[in-house]
């Protein structure tokens, strides 16, 4: 097999205590009815370990709320592999962080979406920003690293750069942005609507690179949504494209693998209540949008990208964004190189 | 100095409000000025709120203000003998003239306020100049997933 599974990002659960307006995966408080036990997501973790998988995600819906978490995290835990959780912190209480440190995660990401008024708004919730707050100083009391997790639509772009600060000050480690997608609840729209244009996304790059460079001890990075960019300036290392199917994969709450659990209708027919997660990443069809990508027979490449020197490498940007905009892969309508560059034919070297 | 305090008073005429203070119910005629002063604004942002903060509210303030003193402004009320009977730090609060009372500023908003906001400039107008760099393999974040720092 060519390549190799290192990373899963695992929906424990749909369930979920908030209701999102940009919930790409429209979770409401209630479970899928097939979703897996503790015991189904244990042997696949053990599958995981055994592919040699070095880094799980747990995510949701609101992991905090899967029945039997802590043996999941423990398994995975004594399984060697490194993990991390997002939550919305609304039920990070300090009884529960301890339950976390326990088990030594990498880090904990807490969604933070702006301000107050901002956060509470897209969140529906008039509690959130004040939970997530608290679960993030009591993350930090407790030596765990914090991630804030943005994302960025037209209600909170304006906040980033005072935000950015507002997560320094407070301690956090990292701050990962990411684009809201017109999928799930977000592409339902909500008043005025949450998707941001191209001049949005233009000030958004600017304000993450100046960012970026004004607060250096804050690990700053731009998701996949955000496309090829140069090293260094919107994130740390130099964008290898989608990792969908080539060394990461989501897995939904069911057991159906995918690429991207921001790509929820491509997903395996089988579970892994049927096949194995090898054979699943290594035969499932769901991959071949990566890994057969061709820059020889880019047919189903469009606009810029069809003649840009960095497609090799980006393959068309963002997978899940290209496809939640336009239902076809490898032409992701915002990319860093093409919002801020007017020659992409060839590249520029030093 | 009955004379001094007298002249010291007709300037104060003109300082001369009707203010309902926090926790009372009838107007009172007090002369309002402003001070400065070197003091610690977290241990302000506590004394002006009291219990309508949270201890979030009071480690996120040590983490913005700091510890140590800085100069600040007070509205302070004097009465007719030129004794202090109310102050509120400016920051936080103000003597809303229409009103004729003391008004708060949101407790939050305050915090938010105090943070200074980075500096936003395009520097990606240049050409794009970037050397091969040596990746360390696949490298991307997925949605949903987490960055960390090494």
């Amino acid at each position: 097999m060519e390549y190799k599974l290192t990373e899963v990002v695992v929906e424990l659960t749909k369930k979920c205590n908030l209701s999102c307006a940009h919930c790409g995966s429209s979770c409401t408080n209630q479970e899928e009815p097939q979703e897996l036990s503790a015991d189904e997501w244990r042997n696949c973790i053990s599958q995981m370990s055994e592919m040699g998988v070095e880094k799980i995600v747990f995510s949701g819906g609101e992991p905090i709320l899967k029945e039997g978490l802590e043996e999941i995290i423990r398994h995975t835990y004594e399984n060697g592999l490194k993990w991390g959780l997002v939550s919305n912190g609304l039920t990070l209480t300090n009884d529960v962080i301890l339950l976390l440190k326990k088990y030594k995660p990498f880090a904990v990401g807490i969604s933070i979406d702006g301000f107050k008024e901002t956060h509470n708004k897209i969140r529906n919730n008039s509690n959130s920003w004040q939970s997530a707050t608290q679960a993030i100083l009591h993350m930090i009391e407790g030596n765990i690293q914090v991630c804030a997790v943005s994302t960025v639509n037209r209600l909170n772009y304006t906040e980033l750069p005072r935000l950015a600060s507002w997560l320094n000050i407070l301690g956090i480690s990292s701050w990962q942005l990411q684009l809201t997608m017109p999928e799930g609840r977000a592409a339902k729209g909500s008043e005025g609507g949450l998707l941001i244009d191209q001049d949005i996304f233009r000030e958004v790059c600017i304000t993450l690179a100046s960012c970026r460079k004004n607060l250096p001890g804050l690990n700053i990075q731009a998701a996949d949504c955000f496309a090829y960019a140069p090293v260094g300036l919107i994130r740390t290392d130099d964008w290898t494209g989608c990792a969908g199917g080539i060394n990461a994969i989501g897995m939904d709450a069911c057991g159906h693998v995918m690429p991207c659990l921001s790509l929820r209708p491509i997903r395996s027919v089988e579970s892994v209540r049927q096949k194995s997660i090898k054979h699943l990443w290594e035969t499932s069809p769901v991959f071949d949008f990566n890994r057969k990508f061709d820059t020889n027979n880019t047919s189903d490449v469009n606009g810029r990208c069809k003649k840009c020197f960095y497609l090799k490498a980006c393959r068309g940007g963002c997978a899940s964004q290209s496809y939640s905009y336009y239902g076809q892969f490898h032409n992701s309508p915002f990319c860093f190189m093409k919002t801020f560059y007017k020659n992409l034919t060839e590249r520029s070297v030093a | 100095m009955n004379s001094s305090l007298s002249l010291i008073k007709e300037d104060l005429m003109r300082h001369k409000v009707e203010v309902t203070l926090p926790g009372e119910k009838s107007k009172k005629h007090l002369f309002l000025i402003i001070i400065k002063a070197k003091t610690k604004l977290e241990v302000d942002y506590r004394a002006t709120f009291g219990n309508a903060i949270s201890l979030l509210h009071v480690k996120i303030a040590k983490k913005i203000f700091g510890t140590d003193e800085t100069e600040n402004e007070y509205g302070v009320f004097l009465d007719n003998d030129l004794k202090m009977v109310f102050s509120f730090n400016t920051l936080f609060a103000d003597y809303d003239r229409n009103k004729k009372e003391v008004v708060y500023r949101d407790l939050d908003s305050i915090l938010v306020n105090a943070i200074n906001q980075i500096d936003i400039k395009n520097t990606f107008d240049e050409a794009f100049t970037q050397e091969k760099v040596a990746t360390k393999g696949p490298v991307g974040i997925l949605k949903y997933s987490l960055v960390e720092k090494e």
